[in-house]
């Protein structure tokens, strides 16, 4: 986008050359293109990235709203000590021998749960994920119950109940209170416009390069030019990335036409490539099952052939303990980037091998590569924390375009104090997304803290809680001017973020100074990842109180305008 | 009134200027370019499968490649001046891709 005075100039010069207005420059008419594509579903747009941002790290979020189980690295210095007087073995054989842990795990189940209709055990879905803790589901006819299990100590922990981390994960591509497909298919939607605003927006740019190290403080619009510039520009690989592998997790809902027309049987090609089996076996018969442990080694080894780094990350059961009883075995490589791994299937009774995972085919790869980068679930901590900044920065983007949309227009208003009805649907929008959203994500975490335990359907009303506080944070922007509301939503975010530190602590046995005396990594990242948020938020405010719409700026352009029309 | 003068000097600027109902020209390529586009994409997807290659990588890299098409389709619209030329381009491409489905399927 280019700046309002240089189009203006070009403009003039357009209108006085040639008296049409209709002819227009193309990088004018991408300019149009750019805006108007960013606009439409901006808000949207805002929401899924924000949303998908913090899906980085969707499970700590969840460890962090299920604050009774204690952390793993704890539980680590406190297992180990009597582990090792009574079998020093353990340790040794765990690090080597990876599926132990699942072995375990699976002989409390059979105590426990012995006539369950699915056993699922997993490690977790990123690489960050901790073997020591796993994570169980028992589905029967009725219900689904999850617990965690920890192999050290083999405690059974049984959470409150939290939407947790997931919330977020699946609001970002799911939406809420609407139908998956259609929520998906507007989701795709604003993808789709998103790049296109993208790719206009590179070529409406002049000087990529030069823009990039420009910033001009305290310019009115100059300066949200400038920051929409910085948020865009470097990190624009990834903008372009993150938008297209988007779309591509999604495509064959966007364009299932080929795979309509063509002959291949979806089902047979799933199970192909895919370990997932339905366990919907009909007249039961009891009847004993095989030592699974020493199946995962067997399956681990020979996966090992492959690529060393091969190990299992799930076990699934179906109908354990029953002539129908089936194991299937998933693995994948340490950091891997495609979301395909490796499987194979027993049967429980027999423990013959069913079905052998064979390499899919190189485009399933290609998919599969672009949607594990868009998800980042193979990274480390240190590669998740820039795809969380490059997130933000991306959130960045989008609201600097949608505030410098309003800030470009406001100079142009007739009466400041009554605008058209377009601007002021945009600014309210703007407000109750940009501020109210964060909001809503704060007040999502402190009903995660304040709700009472024992409450029924304690996670929906988390959920339900959330667009509660989203839709007040809505009425208060029209209730009120649009500065004060900017004003008061913002020093609610900075308090509320302030303050979700000492909430923690007070609600929980996990503050931020016992977090650091137990080395809690997770806790103590949480607080003062909040803290540095409420700094930002902070500074937010103070930019909303005092600086917006310098009326210096407002007569300065009046005066330009003004001379300009003069001149003509 | 002078700001309804400044902003008719800003002539080319117009159309970003705020909310009002697009003009024919306009709604014309937004219809050509979000339906057109998805119309191409949905061909390019199936005309993959005439591909001398296994129907699975032909659907999965189709996908992949319609995404593209759509874009720059999207794109395409948008850029050519005249708004017959954007048609005539866009049945163009459709119509190819349509000879080359109806011939493979």
């Amino acid at each position: 986008m280019s700046d309002s005075a240089k189009n203006q100039t070009l403009s003039m010069t357009a209108t006085q050359t040639k008296p049409k207005i209709k002819v227009k420059g193309y990088r004018l008419l991408m300019t149009d293109v750019h805006t108007w594509f960013g606009l439409l579903l901006g808000w949207l747009l805002f929401t899924i990235f924000l949303m998908g941002t913090v899906s980085y790290f969707n499970n700590e979020l969840t460890v962090w709203m299920q604050p009774e189980i204690p952390a793993v690295s704890q539980q680590t210095s406190a297992a180990t000590l009597p582990a090792t007087s009574s079998s020093p073995l353990q340790n040794v054989t765990s690090t080597v021998d990876k599926p132990e842990p699942f072995g375990m795990a699976i002989k409390n189940l059979q105590a426990t749960q012995a006539n369950a209709k699915n056993w699922f055990i997993t490690k977790g879905a990123s690489s960050t994920s901790h073997d020591q803790r796993l994570h169980i589901t028992v589905s029967n006819d009725k219900e689904r119950q999850h617990y965690q299990f920890d192999t050290q100590t083999q405690t059974l922990y049984t959470p409150r109940d939290t939407a947790g981390g997931n919330f977020f994960y699946r609001m970002h591509f799911d939406l809420h209170y609407m139908s998956v497909i259609w929520a998906r298919i507007i989701v795709g939607i604003a993808s789709m416009m998103m790049l296109i605003a993208i790719i206009a927006g590179v070529i409406v740019h002049k000087k990529i390069f030069t823009d990039f190290f420009t910033f001009r403080w305290g310019k009115g619009q100059r300066s949200w030019l400038d920051a929409h510039n910085a948020f865009s520009v470097l990190p624009l690989p990834f903008h372009i990335m993150i938008t297209f592998t988007g779309i591509i997790t999604l495509v064959s809902l966007y364009m299932p036409w080929a795979s309509k027309v063509s002959d291949i049987d979806t089902q047979q090609f799933f199970e192909e490539i895919y370990s997932y089996r339905p366990a919907n076996a009909t007249e039961l018969q009891p009847a004993p099952m095989v030592d699974v442990t020493p199946l995962l080694a067997n399956a681990q080894a020979d996966w090992q052939k492959l690529n060393p780094h091969y190990a299992v990350t799930s076990v699934s059961i179906n109908h354990p303990n029953t002539d129908h009883s089936m194991i299937i075995v998933d693995g994948k490589a340490d950091r891997q980037i495609s979301t395909i791994g490796v499987f194979r299937i027993y049967d429980g009774q027999t423990g013959e091998t069913l079905k052998q995972s064979e390499p899919p085919p190189l485009a399933v790869t290609a998919h599969t590569v672009m949607i594990g980068l868009h998800a980042g679930r193979f990274s480390d901590y240190w590669l998740r924390w820039l795809y969380f900044l490059l997130g933000v920065a991306g959130c960045g983007m989008i609201a600097t375009g949608l505030v410098l949309w309003t800030v470009k227009r406001r100079r142009q208003l007739f009466d400041k104090n009554k605008p058209y009805a377009g601007f002021w649907l945009v600014e309210k929008l703007n407000i109750a997304t940009l501020a109210g959203l964060p909001l809503a994500m704060v007040g999502f975490f402190w009903l995660n803290r304040l709700l009472p335990l024992n409450m029924a359907t304690r996670a929906k009303w988390e959920v339900d809680g959330f667009f509660i506080i989203w839709a007040g944070s809505f009425v208060l922007t029209l209730l009120m001017s649009s500065r004060l509301a900017w004003r008061v939503l913002l020093s609610l975010v900075t308090l509320s973020l302030l303050f979700t530190p000492l909430l923690n602590s007070l609600t929980t046995e996990r503050g931020f100074f016992q977090s650091v005396l137990n080395r809690d990594v997770l806790f103590i990242s949480f607080d003062v990842t909040c803290f540095i948020l409420a700094l930002l938020f902070a500074y937010l405010t103070y930019a909303a109180t005092f600086k917006q719409t310098p009326s210096k700026q407002k007569v300065k352009s009046n005066a330009r305008l003004g001379a300009q029309v003069g001149n003509q | 009134m002078s700001q309804r003068r400044s902003s008719q000097k800003s002539g080319s600027q117009k159309s970003s200027q705020g909310f009002y109902l697009p003009s024919l020209n306009v709604l014309s390529r937004i219809v050509l370019a979000m339906g057109g586009g998805y119309g191409v994409a949905a061909l390019t997807n199936l005309a993959f499968l005439a591909l001398p290659m296994d129907t699975i990588s032909a659907i999965y890299w189709s996908q992949i490649a319609s995404i593209l098409v759509y874009a720059v389709i999207i794109i395409l619209v948008f850029s050519l001046r005249r708004l017959w030329l954007a048609w005539t381009v866009v049945a163009g491409i459709a119509s190819i891709l349509g000879v080359i489905c109806y011939a493979a399927l």
